[in-house]
């Protein structure tokens, strides 16, 4: 069993390996869009450090438009990076998990 | 049962797996008939199942879809596809060849055991079609908690291939290679289920739906009110504040010659009042306004439920909505022209505008020469004899039920479906009886 499924991972890696090769051009500007994914998620992380913000707060933090924080904060929330703490004022506050 | 094969013969094909799909196919498969239902997207459940609450009872829309979600997956009598479309419905004799594509999900179905490995292990966020792009999924994800089936679809347009999900898979799933499968299903009857859409959030470019941001739709108040929605609570998707102040638009996408939609689509100004009437309850300091022409409350228990909304401070003002512009902390202000007192032109600010979008077909057969039939000048399934039998369709053996034939509640097409899985199995039991003689 052990071994089958050690020959169907390497089918699957060997299917990426034809599908990297044939993709290139292609992958190359989503790998980009990966590395700006991951700029942004830490830049929300970050601004949340050890406290509890709001989206304006984690927005101007991060250098980022409050529109875009809101999303990312309910992407790390879904996937559970990010809770809801409390409120302040209109807004609802977050922290890291 | 969900069928990740093939299947050549059954007695009905019904298309769609909303709520009329599905009370269509179990009311057939509880009368012993074979029933194979096509679903074009990855998981049954419709519309329906996106909803908070129903009107006018605010059941919990869930409540009532997942038990017949469940039944349906499970009934002895029922092949689900799932993630397929029907290319095309030929009559062929007294029956019906139907040939039927399997979109590939890039997972292995019979190995896939819905663990969610590969979507924790997925790094790449997307907008969630499913919270209607207000919230975020994994480019492999499982569509919502209680989907069925539970498989993940791995969106291989975005992908960027790092085979965190091939690795984190316990069972070997993930093949990146999977291609579309093209099947013939041979049946004795079809019910197209096959349901609505809403009018474009831009279609009325004066309303700046798509640009505003706290400007959405039906659908997006939907997944804000829903227990498990995006923000975890109404919040305005510009910044995530609380709004204070919500308006409704009615008739934003429906009784406009302009946008080719001149019906009434019956259920826009229920929706608005059931959104209001929860906002309401959730935001209990929030003023809502109902910017309306008519309120049409025809059903049962409607009217009271109109009232009780005035009742507990909905305000509704007679007016028309000119446009909406914004101001430079995204509030919407509205430019209005009141029916009823002063009619002079005034604009109104509010922190967060829901328009009442119009119902369209989601599926227009004819249009693409899926299925011979003929549709109306709204485009909607046409009737040959629409006030005694409105499941009837142009095609012997073809029957509709639901908002393919117009725009209609969930009452409504509950109980279409009902009369739409009679008549398929009268006409089932008939070209029986005939091919036995």
């Amino acid at each position: 069993m052990a071994e089958e499924t050690a020959k169907k991972t390497n089918r699957a890696l060997e299917q990426l390996k034809q599908l990297r090769s044939e993709r290139a051009e292609e992958n190359k500007k989503k790998a980009e869009r990966q590395k700006e994914q991951n700029r942004l998620q830490k830049a929300v992380l970050d601004a949340l450090g050890d406290g509890e913000r709001t989206v304006p707060e984690i927005a101007e933090a991060a250098g980022i438009d409050t529109q875009t924080a809101l999303w990312w904060v309910t992407a790390l929330r879904k996937y559970n990076k990010v809770e809801t703490a409390g409120k302040r004022g209109d807004y609802p506050t977050y922290r890291r998990k | 049962m969900i069928a990740n094969h093939p299947v050549e013969r059954a007695d009905a094909l019904v298309v769609g797996a909303g709520i009329a799909g599905l009370q269509a196919a179990l009311d057939l498969a509880d009368q012993g008939f074979q029933v194979v239902i096509v679903e074009r997207q990855p998981s049954i459940g419709g519309h329906m199942i996106n909803l908070s609450k129903v009107f006018p009872t605010l059941d919990c829309a869930s409540c009532i879809t997942t038990p017949r979600m469940a039944s349906t997956a499970h009934h002895p009598n029922i092949q689900v596809f799932t993630y397929s479309e029907v290319d095309s419905i030929r009559p062929v004799g007294d029956r019906f060849q139907a040939t039927i594509t399997r979109k590939p999900r890039y997972i292995d179905e019979d190995k896939c055991i819905g663990c969610k490995r590969c979507e924790e292990a997925c790094t790449l966020y997307l907008p969630d079609e499913y919270d209607h792009s207000l919230g975020a999924k994994k480019a492999v994800s499982i569509p919502f908690t209680n989907a069925i089936p539970q498989y993940p679809v791995l969106d291989m347009d975005e992908c960027f291939l790092c085979g965190g999900c091939a690795r984190a898979c316990p069972t070997d799933a993930i093949d990146y290679m999977q291609k579309p499968e093209t099947f013939q299903l041979e049946v004795g009857a079809v019910i197209l289920a096959t349901g609505y859409d809403m009018t474009p959030m831009d279609a009325k470019s004066q309303y700046g739906g798509g640009k505003l941001p706290n400007v959405i739709s039906p659908w997006q108040a939907e997944r804000l009110l829903a227990p498990h929605g995006p923000y975890g609570g109404v919040l305005r998707p510009s910044d995530g504040k609380i709004p204070d102040s919500i308006a409704f638009v009615q008739c934003a996408g429906s009784r406009d010659a302009s946008l080719g939609v001149p019906y009434c689509s019956r259920v826009c100004c229920m929706y608005a009042i059931k959104q209001a009437m929860l906002l309401s309850g959730s935001l209990p300091i929030a003023d809502i306004t109902i910017y309306y022409m008519d309120i049409r409350a025809f059903g049962k228990g409607y009217e009271q439920f109109y009232q009780s909304a005035k009742a507990m401070g909905i305000e509704f003002v007679k007016a028309k909505v000119g446009r909406i512009r914004e101001d430079e902390e995204h509030n919407p202000i509205l430019r209005i022209e009141r029916q009823e007192g002063d009619s002079a032109p005034e604009e109104v600010r509010h922190d967060l505008v829901i328009l009442s979008l119009g119902m369209v077909p989601a599926w227009i057969p004819d249009r693409d020469g899926i299925v011979p039939l003929q549709t109306g000048s709204d485009r909607f399934l046409l009737s040959p004899k629409p006030r005694i039998s409105p499941t009837l369709t142009t095609l012997p053996g073809v029957f509709a039920c639901g908002a393919a034939t117009g725009p209609k509640d969930i009452v409504d097409t509950i109980v279409e479906a009902g009369a739409a899985a009679m008549q398929a199995a009268a006409h089932l039991q008939r070209t029986l009886a005939g091919a036995a003689k």
